[in-house]
């Protein structure tokens, strides 16, 4: 048989087979924009988090200043998110005003989402992780901190944990589960053990592998997951990732990862 | 309209089924008769092939699904006339290169089948492809079926060119294999 005739042989399938690959690539794409309108709905979330806290804080004042909108920048294939506000930078360990003084080693230019602006990125001096970094836009500096990787980019989970300046288990102080009803202690071990030999797998290998041949309610219903902190030591990060521990997989700064189940259930039972 | 009134203006020897069937489903042929052939004259032609092809089959055949039936038509007229071209030595650049790429899944021969065993073959290509998730199936009759460019497909399916390239060299490998199980002489 030549290529010729096989080719022919696959104009011969199924009509069913050629109409629906129509139709799985719409369904493939709005599982796509499902995920795309989670992602904005957790950052609308997250905007709503803070006035609320505030309110709550405050016994009943609301803080009606507008919500300055994101300024996020491309940098090593992953976004950045440009701030001043030190409520988050705080949580690093940064208390003071980026300046001259404040920069190490030159890294490469960074691109704005929408804008189209460059910037010069440089490490923190005394920063161990790169999971914040200085941008230099017009003789200015502000701080730009870690969001997640760009879609559909491999990130081994070691380059991800470097990102955070986790190297081994010592690098981790402290680490909870939160369960539907409770919080659970975790050893710092465990965690490591579970998330250094994750494996990257695409949002697509995770959908076929999990998702494949399930309805839509059975992928609603199977999809409970724990939720994990872990506080690294030096600078105070709170690292949190979403446990499948049904399928093996944990998802983590938008990308998931294949875990195997034993791990996962020694985590969650170390308590 | 839908197809089974479609349908029905091409039983009923109506010209007005040609002219419907160019509005709903011109595009689409005109897609196919393109990746293949990549010639915008040569494309037209196929896709005329296609509607007095369609014209001469309806009656007495009635597809159950209508763009699948004038899909295949229309891939049918381009292969061959790609053949002819082929011939010519005007050879596509794109066809040659989909081409080498199923040689991956059968070894060298040069014996013709016959319409039975492909149409075997092509049961089995049906099954296996039944068999894998949805979306690796939709890539590769993309791909082989409708013959769209790795650089269409990667934006159809917001995927990278080498994801693509790797999801497709996987599919072929395993359908190298389904194939030499099943007897399929290769």
């Amino acid at each position: 048989m030549t290529s010729e005739t096989l080719f022919h042989c696959i104009g011969l399938i199924d009509d069913a087979l050629i109409v629906k690959s129509e139709k799985n690539i719409l369904q493939f794409k709005k599982q796509k924009v499902v995920k795309q309108i989670a992602a904005v709905a957790a950052v609308f979330a997250l905007l709503l988090i803070a006035p609320i806290a505030k309110f709550i804080n405050n016994s009943g004042t609301i803080d009606d200043s507008p919500i300055e909108p994101l300024r996020v920048y491309t940098f090593n294939g992953a976004y950045y998110e440009a701030t001043d506000d030190y409520n988050v930078l705080n949580n690093y360990g940064i208390y003071e005003k980026a300046d001259e003084t404040k920069i190490d080693k030159y890294l490469g230019q960074a691109i704005s989402d929408d804008t189209s602006t460059h910037g010069n990125v440089y490490s923190i001096c005394n920063f161990e992780s790169t999971s914040v970094l200085i941008l230099k836009i017009n003789k200015e500096y502000e701080y730009m901190v870690y969001c997640n990787n760009i879609e559909e980019r491999e990130v081994p989970i070691a380059e991800l944990l470097s990102i955070h300046g986790i190297s081994s288990a010592t690098d981790i102080e402290n680490a909870y589960a939160l369960t539907d009803t409770s919080e659970i202690n975790c050893s710092s071990h465990a965690i490591w053990n579970l998330i250094s030999t994750a494996r990257y797998v695409s949002a697509s290998d995770y959908y076929n592998d999990v998702f494949a041949g399930m309805s839509e309610e059975e992928q609603q219903s199977a999809n409970h997951n724990t939720v994990v902190f872990v506080v690294s030591k030096g600078t105070t990060q709170y690292f949190r990732f979403e446990c499948y521990r049904d399928f093996g997989y944990i998802y983590l700064y938008n990308c998931y990862y294949e875990v195997s189940k034993e791990a996962i259930n020694t985590l969650l039972s170390n308590t | 309209m839908n197809d089974n009134e479609i349908i029905e203006l091409y039983w009923n020897r109506s010209e007005i089924a040609v002219k419907k069937t160019a509005e709903k489903y011109g595009n689409y042929c005109y897609t196919i008769a393109h990746n293949i052939l990549c010639n915008p004259e040569d494309s037209d032609e196929c896709l005329n092939d296609t509607y007095l092809n369609a014209w001469n089959a309806m009656p007495p055949h009635r597809p159950n699904m209508l763009s699948a039936f004038l899909g295949k038509i229309t891939r049918n007229i381009a292969l061959n006339r790609y053949k002819h071209q082929k011939r010519k030595k005007r050879c596509g650049e794109q066809m040659a290169m989909l081409l080498s790429e199923l040689d991956e899944c059968i070894e060298c021969s040069n014996r013709v089948e016959d319409e039975i065993e492909n149409a075997l073959v092509a049961r089995t290509i049906s099954d296996y492809l039944y068999s894998v998730p949805k979306i690796n199936s939709a890539l590769f009759i993309q791909r082989y079926f409708f013959c769209n460019s790795i650089d269409d497909l990667s934006k159809r399916f917001k995927f990278s060119n080498s994801k693509i390239t790797s999801m497709l060299y996987r599919m072929r490998g395993e359908l190298k294999i389904i194939l030499s199980k099943e007897g399929v002489e290769i």
